[in-house]
């Protein structure tokens, strides 16, 4: 606000005594933040789940065990019972295993998706920032022309283009989308960095070229990018289930996926609300948990 | 009136401050950032956030006590008894809504005008206050506007409603010097026609000393020391105020005078619990001044002091130089008396017709080339080995520029830099980066320019490793150690550290690839006046250290002036006058080094009644259309018929090393052509 | 300020142009290609020629794009396949249009109409349980798939209580006179107001579905909006010349913290497009959306290529407006 409120708040630097690193102290202010805490607490125990789902599960998640309670002409899926707490799916198989074990899947798309349409995005918003003029011009016209399909509808595009429709496919689909959101993030905080006195000081300095852009411009303009990757983790989880949900999601279900679960629900919803409920329920909560990370490194960024 | 307060938070920013002010009186409060100016007139006008701040004591304005005043009683009284005006202008105004609407608001909200009406007294105040064409201007938005302009809006809206008391912060903090001096002079015009009570902050001794009838001068929250100007300029008491005025480059001081930099920096204070908070920089600080807080006290004549062991009453000019005990032993033997021998060899770096032009781009689909800023539009200068050459200008005169396309770091349009012998020009990619292990740049904001991810260590040895160098843990300790960091500080980060360190890890980090030039741009402009000394007595250790060459840019005059063998003005991409700094200064022959160097203010409020000032019309033209014929022609006082508009003068050289570009120089000089506007004496002023 | 809105209707043009381009490589590469998209894959070899001569596939690939480009100036869109087997999708487009459109500006309506105020609020009491409950339902809103939403509002409003029509746009058995083919305007204007009734409630439920990730967003940026601009200086000046509550609020804070907002609604096209494929479809409203979700399903390139690019262009062009509006509100933006 004012100069008098902008005192300088580090101490003399005296020798010895090592202060907190930027890092660190950055960190001890995220782990009083009460929207950090609770998004690494939903984080961690669905990682949990995730890493011990084989053991937890207390069924195979393929095997149709209570077929015999399904029938599809008196619209009667299992309800829950001794062994089964949560009930049967449409198929008879547990529901609580199904959803013990989705969580892997849903990691794994969420994770690979992110990491996808990251490193696209990485390798494409690179060059635009380091290279700038005309490369630059041509990547983000693409760029604006991806932006320009609306995600979703985008994403289905690319779904479609595929004969045999799979997990991976539905993880490409959601990537690709998100390569010209990262590519344009990264590109504009590059091209900010590419003006920085700091930059110029490291070419003033003989610095190779190449070394600039790796060492100083892209350590320095990654802090929304990683802000975009946790919010990213959350966004892949929905929009494969968006596809699922459209019919373009895996059409094997015998490794189930949260997104699948609820995108097939559809089908028996209003007389099975269950069926969606619980892979929901665990969808959102997931998700605000990756939201919650992802903005509280933002408001600390 | 009279306002003795205190304002209290957990830590306490601002604490027994009082002072009054007479209608038609100013009085300066002085001191450096941290020192709780601002937070006292945001105090005054009660603009302080209600949340979380305490503050405590008395302000009353014409006996009407403001503290504690409902916000509705105070919304009545704020812009129309107390006003006030900010530092940065163009912050300071709604970027979307027109200049006239943002004056003729407060004439409605406090008169009761109606809007048409209001537009028409604020068309009317914009043109008292200098604004040419005001009936244009009200539709004009705050970015249309130049900065002088700005202020001069700000100033229009503070004074709308004539109030009791104006409150300016650091009103020309954010102006150029010759702007400053227009600003200056309405404040001074506006007080002596309204009898509006001035309270001036600033950090800048010389503008107190030309303006204020009383001055404060402010430490770690309180008043350190209180008294009318001529006395506090005349025979300064406290140390940290003598500690000012020998820390600063003057213009009113003969050159070679090593400055007498004040130890540490303001994040050194201890606070003033228990002693003073100055004593941890107090060259005269005394066993008691760590126990004993020191209370102000009033000393004869007229006097407020908080001091333990004060400076002797009668001081002579040279007990300003008192200098602190610390610098004197650390560094008396590099000294500027070492400077004078040092050779000043050949000709180092040869600049021929330099041209910076960049593209002003526009287009509906392909960007087509509309036009060009002619940043910096052929200069000829010469550097030689061992010295320093000052290049002077205000902001957009293309000074930053020009040093980085000698550089080589902005692509020259044209000319040639001839480096030790080597055309930049036709250097490329790889020996051109094996080239700038000769030539180094320092910058004027180091937190900037520092990588924030980089230790010391790491930002040191970078640049060192990128030429092969392959530096031991004793070079870098001998590194810190000659830009006095100590060597305990390898492993931490820039923003551990304060501005003036920081500022000397660029500086170490420029010289750790043994370079031959260095060209320094505004390296004090963003530090505090008291460590600025330092900086500047280091850059002139280390060049007798290391026999380097400097090309140092600037806009303070007197800082130029202080380290420079030779000095360049420059003005709208060109330089307009060379010569060695001391004739430069003594006897200027250009017109605009003339107004230029008539602007600054000095701190001595002697030389400052008796200074005569030439105010400068208008702005500086747009430097992508510049003026034909000689750039300056369309400000300038001297002006002659068709032949300043005609013919653009090359540089002369009218005394041996004092080159002139200008047609009259000699004819100025002499006295056979006037000026157009009369010289403004500052003594003029009416009171 | 003309120069800026030429310049913008040009890049406009140009991505247009390349989309166009991209969908129509899209259709090319899609698996089968066209041909099979038409007959299905059991088609004999003979048939399939004579198809790829009828619609020109054997000629080379910049000539068919023209050709392409030729039929679609003159409104030949081609015939759907699949979502109104047989209709001219220029009609279906037509048709179904303005049912998107209305959703889509009653929930970007919604989203407005509570978001900024909310936003305003959280700003200015900054802490309190306004803004607590503000941010953490914005971040649970954008945590939520929408079709997840709708199908809840629908389980929830219309399953349960019954209080809200299931889906539709119009009730079975009511005659309503269109006239624009936007069915609350159409009730409206011919006054009546039992059509206009039915018609408002079809629209509750999918578009207050649509409007939970406008609203979070809108929420948001207000909020940040409004906390960035009250710490500006010019806002120290309002209060220093002594400006009523209500001046300092509506033109110097409001008036500046709308502008981020402004680009936000922009952008908020995109999603709405999106999130309408999904809710049209939970709900069984027959608009762009719906037929853009059973095309997918039955591969009806047809329409998905014709609707793809509208809504492109919408996005595009909406976002365009928005660039020009803000030109309007912000004086630096008009060279």
């Amino acid at each position: 606000m004012t100069d008098v409120l902008a005192v300088d708040p580090v101490p003399p630097v005296a020798a010895g005594d090592t202060p907190p690193s930027r890092a660190t102290s950055a960190w001890r202010r995220l782990r009083r933040d009460p929207l950090f805490l609770a998004g690494a607490t939903i984080i961690l125990c669905f990682l949990v789940v995730a890493v011990l789902a084989p053991w937890l599960a207390p069924h195979d998640p393929a095997a149709r065990l209570l077929e015999s309670q399904v029938s599809r002409a008196r619209n009667e899926i299992p309800p829950p019972q001794p062994g089964f707490p949560l009930g049967g799916d449409a198929d008879g198989r547990d529901l609580l295993s199904r959803m013990l074990l989705g969580s892997r899947q849903t990691l794994l798309v969420a994770v690979l998706a992110t990491v996808i349409g990251l490193g696209g995005g990485l390798v494409l918003g690179t060059l635009a920032g380091a290279l700038a003029g005309w490369v630059d011009a041509v990547l983000m016209r693409m760029v604006d022309v991806m932006l320009a399909i609306p995600s979703l509808l985008l994403a289905v595009s690319i779904g479609v283009l595929f004969v045999q429709q799979s997990r991976f496919t539905v993880i490409l689909a959601v990537a690709i989308v998100q390569i010209p959101v990262f590519a344009r993030l990264l590109r504009g905080s590059m091209l900010a960095q590419r003006v920085a006195d700091h930059v110029l000081a490291a070419r003033a300095l003989g610095v190779k070229p190449a070394a600039i852009v790796l060492r100083h411009m892209l350590p320095n303009s990654l802090g929304p990018v990683i802000v975009q990757t946790t919010l990213v983790l959350a966004v892949a989880i929905i929009e494969a289930a968006a596809l699922s949900f459209l019919g373009l999601g895996a059409p094997d279900d015998s490794v189930p996926e949260w997104g699948q679960m609820l995108g097939t629900a559809q089908d028996v919803i209003d007389s099975h609300p269950q069926l969606a409920f619980w892979p929901a329920g665990a969808i959102i909560t997931v998700a605000l948990g990756f939201t919650l990370l992802g903005e509280a490194l933002r408001a600390r960024a | 009136m009279a306002f003795p307060r205190r304002g209290e938070q957990p830590t306490v920013a601002v604490d027994q401050v009082s002072f009054a002010v007479e209608p038609g009186q100013t009085v300066g409060l002085v001191g450096e950032s941290g020192c709780g100016k601002s937070v006292t007139a945001l105090a005054v006008m009660g603009l302080l956030p209600r949340r979380g701040v305490r503050v405590s004591g008395s302000v009353r304005l014409a006996g009407t006590e403001l503290l504690g005043l409902p916000e509705a009683a105070l919304r009545d009284r704020r812009g129309r008894e107390l006003a006030m005006v900010f530092q940065d202008p163009l912050s300071s105004l709604n970027p979307v809504l027109p200049i006239g609407l943002q004056v003729s608001e407060v004439l409605e909200r406090h008169r009761g005008l109606r809007r048409a009406q209001a537009r028409g007294e604020a068309a009317e105040l914009l043109g008292r206050i200098g604004i040419p064409d005001p009936q244009r201007r009200l539709d004009e938005y705050p970015h249309q506007l130049s900065g002088g302009m700005r202020q001069r809006a700000l100033i229009a809206m503070a004074v709308a409603c004539r109030p009791r008391l104006l409150i300016a912060d650091e009103p020309t903090t954010a102006l150029d010097v010759t702007v400053q001096a227009q600003i200056l002079a309405l404040l001074r015009e506006l007080v002596a026609e309204t009898g509006t009570a001035l309270i001036m902050i600033t950090h800048d001794l010389g503008v107190v000393a030309g303006l204020c009838d009383e001055v404060a001068v402010l430490y770690g929250g309180r008043v350190v020391e209180q008294a009318p100007r001529h006395a506090l300029f005349g025979a300064p008491r406290h140390p940290y105020t003598a500690g000012l005025l020998a820390s600063i480059p003057r213009l009113d001081v003969p050159r070679g005078r090593r400055l007498a930099p004040i130890h540490g920096s303001v994040t050194d204070t201890i606070g003033w619990t228990q002693g003073c908070a100055f004593a941890p920089r107090c060259p005269r600080a005394l066993d008691v001044c760590t126990r004993q807080t020191p209370l102000l006290q009033p000393v004869p004549v007229h006097r407020s002091l908080r001091c333990h062991n004060p400076v002797p009453a009668r001081p002579t000019r040279d007990d300003l130089d008192v200098v602190s005990r610390r610098d004197r032993s650390s560094s008396t033997t590099t000294s500027r008396s070492s400077r004078v021998g040092r050779a000043v060899g050949e000709v180092l770096v040869e600049v021929t017709g330099l041209q910076v032009h960049y593209p002003i781009k526009r287009g509906v689909l392909l960007d087509r080339t509309v036009g060009h800023v002619y940043a910096v539009d052929g200069v000829d200068l010469s550097v030689r080995r061992g010295e320093t050459y000052g290049l002077v200008g205000e902001s957009g005169c293309g000074k930053s520029t020009l040093g980085r396309g000698m550089l080589k770091l902005v692509e020259p349009t044209g000319g040639r830099v001839v480096f030790d012998g080597t055309d930049l020009s036709t250097l490329t990619g790889e020996p051109l980066r094996r080239m700038r292990k000769r030539m180094q740049l320092v910058f004027q904001d180091p937190l900037a320019a520092l990588d924030p991810r980089q230790s010391v260590q790491s930002l040191l040895v970078e640049g060192m490793r990128a030429h092969g160098l392959r530096p031991t843990a004793r070079e870098l300790a001998e590194l810190l150690d000659a830009v006095g960091l100590p060597v305990g500080t390898l492993r931490r980060y820039p923003h551990e550290f304060s501005g003036g360190q920081r500022q000397r890890i660029g500086i170490a980090r420029a010289l750790a690839v043994e370079p031959d030039l260095v060209v320094a741009d505004e390296p004090v402009s963003a530090l505090d006046v008291s460590v600025q000394a330092q900086v500047i007595n280091l850059l002139a250790d280390l060049q007798g250290e290391f026999g380097l060459t400097y090309l140092v840019i600037a806009h303070d005059l007197a800082v130029v002036r202080h380290i420079s063998d030779r000095v360049g003005v420059m003005y709208l991409g060109g330089i307009v006058e060379e010569a060695g700094a001391g004739e430069l200064y003594a006897t200027p022959l250009h017109p605009y080094t003339r107004t230029l160097l008539s602007a600054v203010p000095v701190p001595d409020p002697v030389l400052e009644d008796a200074r005569e000032q030439i105010l400068l019309t208008g702005d500086l033209p747009s430097p992508a259309a510049p003026p034909p014929g000689c750039r300056f022609h369309t400000r300038c006082p001297w002006r002659q018929p068709t032949r300043c508009e005609d013919e653009r003068p090359a540089l002369r050289e009218l005394r041996p090393g004092h080159r002139v570009a200008c047609h009259w120089a000699e004819d100025i000089e002499a006295g056979n052509i006037g000026t157009a506007v009369e010289p403004v004496a500052t003594a003029t002023r009416c009171r | 300020m003309l120069r800026y809105a030429v310049r913008r209707v040009g890049q406009l043009l140009l991505v247009v142009a390349a989309l166009s381009v991209l969908l129509f490589a899209w259709l090319r590469s899609l698996p089968g290609g066209p041909v099979s998209a038409l007959l299905g894959d059991r088609a004999t070899a003979e048939s399939r020629a004579a198809l790829a001569a009828t619609l020109g596939l054997d000629q080379p690939i910049p000539v068919q794009y023209l050709r392409f480009l030729h039929r679609a100036a003159s409104g030949d869109l081609g015939i759907s396949t699949g979502v109104q087997r047989g209709e001219p999708v220029l009609s279906i487009l037509l048709q179904r249009l303005p049912a998107t459109i209305e959703l889509t500006l009653a929930a970007i309506l919604l989203a407005v109409a509570a978001g900024i105020p909310l936003g305003y609020l959280a700003a200015r009491h900054r802490g309190g349980w306004l803004d607590s409950a503000g941010v953490v339902g914005s971040l649970v809103g954008v945590a939520v798939p929408v079709f997840f939403l709708a199908f809840l509002l629908k389980f929830v409003f219309a399953v349960q209580l019954g209080w809200l029509p299931t889906s539709g746009r119009q009730s079975a058995g009511l005659d309503a006179t269109r006239v624009t083919g936007f069915f609350v305007l159409d009730g409206l204007l011919t006054r009546e107001w039992d059509a206009a009734w039915d018609a408002a409630a079809h629209l509750v439920l999918p578009a207050l579905a649509l409007a939970s990730i406008p609203f979070a967003v809108i929420f948001r940026i207000t909020r940040g909006a409004v906390l960035d601009v009250l710490g500006e200086d010019y806002v120290r000046t309002a209060y220093a010349k002594g400006l009523t509550a209500g001046v300092i609020r509506r033109r110097h804070v409001l008036r500046n913290a709308l502008l981020p907002v402004v680009t936000t609604i922009g952008l908020q096209t995109g999603a709405l497009l999106s999130g309408a494929v999904l809710t049209e479809r939970v709900f069984a409203y027959q608009g762009v959306g719906q037929a853009l979700a059973i095309g997918f399903t039955l591969r009806d390139y047809a329409v998905l290529q014709v609707v793809i690019l509208a809504a492109a262009m919408t996005y595009v062009l909406v976002n365009l407006v928005v660039d020009l509006s803000y030109a309007l509100i912000d004086p630096r933006l008009r060279t």
